[in-house]
């Protein structure tokens, strides 16, 4: 059968044609031993485009690895897709308290979340037994709404939350679907200035010192390209430091990477300075140690991990100060 | 010695927990206690009311059903299964729609070797039956009697020893009804071949027939076993064969279409 | 062009125009913000922008790659499959069940599983895409067998024909229609599919343009983003659609 052939000839030229463009256009073929760090666009995770910036082309060059909703992320790291990634601080403890392999390094800044609610309400009374939006359940932002109810003497039981995209929030508080959201920057500061919401509170002030994303490692990674992890972790470390002095540039490397306007994001970066702070991200055993037992408290785990969630063995003063000094050489 | 012989065949159909034929109601007997033989070369004609066993005693003959008792013997051997030297012409169009009018005649062709002889062979059946110039046109795109004609190529191209024709030509206009019945004339002619051709058209049958077999409404038994010796073309207006054609539509109970 | 297909043309192209009126109209009439739905002319200049940055046409190359493979690898297994099933009635009792089962699970049920097993990138979304297309071309060609007119299996047993010649003459090209209705479908299914494939872990290809510019609020390129999504679905139905007239399966439903 003539046409027979010549279909299966077509499908076959076309597979061929399909496959070649798509590997030209589409995959980055990049070295084996790269390592692959995960991170949503938010402002918790500037640290990766910045660093990808900075070290575009040098030995310490990483791939990032853009999720659009934590739960594909959790799947990527629990399939051991990702060497590092950026995740919420509850997420990791979690994951540790089920048993994957791995132990959170380092904070992806402090402070950098807000309470916003509708333009004219001023405090968080008036929310009671409306809805308000939360990034996801096991998210700081849920467990600072909660632990702010209780402080304001309300009750529980008239918090309606619900879980949203972060991107549809400031949408949704426009339209009148939510009369209010907690969420990680830049959507809080999106609506700020759209001029739609209006911050009830900063994190900064409500929760000083407030921890929303962390770094975690993957400790199989870690036993194969160890050496490798701890010289990218030092030079995050080196690049935090940059960001607080840099801050506008930073807002431009996070707008190219994340597609945002750069308007935005500068003025996350920058009103007032002390918005997100990029200062101290070290985590500490204790604090981590705070939130599993605010946790279980809410529900969310049974009971505080029996390991250790913290390790910050890779820390390398000799190390950070040296990549501090090749970050401000360029 | 007779091509076939058929000995008290009876056929029911089993309904449920498999009970013989004679605890059947009596609306599942299809045959009851069918006998005839038909002799070789020869042109046998099965008439009968419609819905009585015709199909399914051609059928059986053929070895596609197996009858509830009772033997079919084809040169003297019983029959087991059906054979490619005992084709059968379906009711329905038999011809594969995916394929055009010559790879059907093809199919008929397989036992041909040598591919060269297999395409001449395939091209003279088709003109043989005058669809030349059509060979490669598929089924749909062919006239109802275009069809048959394929068919009885890639029948006749097998040169079969039993040809079974289960009313060809009902679907077929007048005029291209009496064109195939001259055809199927000049077939039974050239070749050897033992037909057996059921029609509901007393007619066609007077006209084709050496032999006519009438049937009873089911269960079918054998009304009557005519012969018939009269040279081709016929007149069917003439003694005898006018009287041959009032007795068959009296056995069949039309006295009031004469 | 003869007059018929010159109104049907004009006919089909003015349901577009419509739609643009009326949605142009709209967001004059009712004052909608930009932000929430932009007009037809903000969504078309979004698209040239794609499309000159040559960004575009890399996410319709890695839609229609992983829709291909995963569409391509279900054709060659489920087809298969299903003739053997079609023919083997043992196996299809033990197997049709399990198959009806899984049929009814969507895709996106799968999304943990696929992302656990395969990883981030091209294969989880090609494995959804292959889920979407695998059991339903099963059925298509399983049932295809199975409603073979019984007069054609009679004609190939009269002329000896058994065997894998009595598969690949009369079985194959009698369930044939059926496979190529079934192959229709699921490319359908197979497009749907790849947008919501997309959304997850991947970095390329038309579901992830349009989740990307959700959350970098571009709203002007999530519509033309589906407007491309449109289009393509639209030709690939075209292009498939050829397959049905093609002599060998053009005989369906023509005849009785």
């Amino acid at each position: 059968m003539g046409t027979g052939k010549r279909i299966f000839l077509l499908a076959a030229v076309w597979l061929v044609l399909i496959t070649s463009l798509h590997y030209w256009r589409n995959v980055r073929r990049v070295p084996v031993d790269t390592l692959r760090v995960g991170y949503l666009p938010i402002t918790c995770h500037l640290l990766v485009p910045v660093s990808h910036a900075h070290l575009k082309g040098s030995d310490l060059a990483f791939e990032p690895v853009k999720f659009t909703s934590w739960p594909d992320m959790i799947e990527a790291l629990k399939g051991g897709e990702l060497d590092m990634t950026f995740i919420l601080a509850p997420i990791a403890i979690t994951l540790i308290k089920q048993g994957v392999p791995i132990k959170v390094v380092l904070l992806g800044h402090r402070d950098g979340t807000a309470v916003v609610v509708k333009k004219g309400l001023t405090s968080l009374g008036q929310l009671a037994g409306k809805t308000v939006a939360i990034p996801i359940r096991y998210s700081m932002q849920n467990l600072a709404l909660r632990t702010l109810w209780r402080q304001a003497g309300l009750s529980l039981q008239e918090l309606d939350a619900v879980e949203m995209a972060p991107p549809d929030m400031p949408s949704a508080l426009a339209s009148g679907g939510i009369w209010g959201y907690i969420v990680g920057e830049p959507y809080a500061a999106q609506a700020e200035m759209a001029g739609t919401g209006t911050v009830l509170y900063h994190m900064k002030d409500a929760w000083p010192g407030f921890i929303s994303s962390v770094v975690v490692v993957n400790l199989d990674a870690m036993k194969r390209k160890g050496v490798k992890i701890k010289r990218l972790l030092n030079a995050f470390y080196a690049e935090a430091r940059w960001i607080e002095h840099h801050r506008v540039e930073a807002a431009h490397f996070a707008a190219e990477m994340y597609g945002l306007p750069e308007k935005l994001i500068r003025y996350v970066l920058t009103t007032p300075p002390d918005r997100v702070s990029y200062h101290n991200i070290m985590p500490k055993e204790r604090e981590f140690q705070f939130i599993a037992s605010l946790m279980v408290e809410e529900g969310l785990i049974d009971s505080v991990p029996s390991v250790s969630i913290v390790d910050t063995s890779w820390f390398d003063a000799d190390l950070v100060k040296e990549r501090m000094g090749w970050t401000e050489g360029r | 010695m007779s091509k076939i012989e058929v000995k008290s065949l009876y056929k029911a159909y089993v309904a449920g927990n498999g009970r013989g034929p004679e605890q059947c109601a009596k609306d599942q007997l299809i045959l009851k206690d069918v006998s005839f033989e038909v002799k070789e070369r020869s042109f046998t004609c099965f008439v009968g009311p419609s819905g009585c066993g015709k199909s399914t005693l051609l059928r059986i003959i053929a070895g596609f059903d197996s009858p509830s008792g009772g033997a079919v013997l084809v040169d003297g051997r019983p029959v087991e299964r059906p054979s490619s030297k005992h084709i059968f012409v379906f009711q329905e169009d038999g011809l594969f729609p995916w394929m055009t009018a010559y790879e059907n005649v093809a199919i008929g062709a397989r036992w041909i070797e040598d591919k060269k002889e297999r395409h001449e062979q395939v091209m003279e059946y088709l003109e043989l039956v005058g669809i030349d110039g059509f060979e490669n046109h598929y089924p749909h795109e062919l006239s109802g009697g275009m069809r048959r004609r394929a068919e009885v190529a890639r029948a006749l191209i097998t040169n079969p020893d039993l040809l079974f024709m289960d009313e060809p030509f009902s679907a077929l206009d007048f005029m291209t009804r009496m064109h195939m019945r001259e055809e199927m004339v000049n077939v039974h002619a050239m070749f050897d071949t033992t037909i057996l051709f059921i029609t509901h058209d007393i007619d066609e049958a007077l006209q084709l027939g050496d032999q006519i077999i009438v049937l009873s409404e089911r269960p079918t038994e054998v009304k009557a076993d005519i012969t018939l010796d009269f040279p081709h073309p016929r007149d069917l207006g003439s003694e005898p064969l006018a009287k041959i054609r009032r007795e068959v539509y009296f056995l069949m109970g039309l006295h009031a279409a004469l | 062009m003869d007059r018929g297909t010159l109104r049907r043309r004009i006919s089909s192209i003015s349901g577009f125009v419509l739609l643009i009126l009326v949605w142009e109209g709209a967001i004059r009439l009712f004052h909608v913000s930009h932000y929430k739905l932009p007009g037809p002319v903000d969504v078309g200049k979004g698209l040239l922008e794609l499309a000159g940055s040559g960004v575009l046409l890399d996410h319709v190359i890695a839609s229609l790659f992983r829709v291909t493979w995963g569409y391509f690898l279900a054709v060659v297994t489920a087809v298969p499959l299903g003739l053997v099933l079609g023919i083997w009635r043992g196996a299809r009792e033990v197997i049709n069940p399990l198959i009806q089962f899984l049929r009814p699970i969507s895709p996106l049920a799968w999304i943990p599983i696929a992302l656990l097993w395969l990883g981030v990138g091209d294969p989880p979304a090609i494995f959804l895409i292959f889920l979407s297309s695998f059991f339903p071309l099963v059925v298509f060609s399983m049932s295809g067998v199975e409603s073979i007119n019984v007069t054609y299996i009679r004609v190939a047993t009269n002329f000896g024909l058994k065997g894998l010649e009595l598969y690949m003459k009369v079985i194959f090209p009698a369930a044939l229609p059926s496979i190529v209705t079934g192959l229709r479908i699921t490319l359908g299914t197979a497009w749907l599919v790849i947008v919501a494939a997309e959304m997850i872990a991947v970095k390329s290809g038309l579901g992830y343009l349009i989740v990307d510019s959700r959350n970098s609020l571009r709203t002007d390129y999530v519509i033309g983003g589906m407007i491309v999504i449109g289009a393509i679905g639209l030709f690939l139905d075209h292009m498939i659609r050829k397959l049905e007239d093609l002599p060998g399966i053009r005989w369906h439903g023509k005849q009785r």
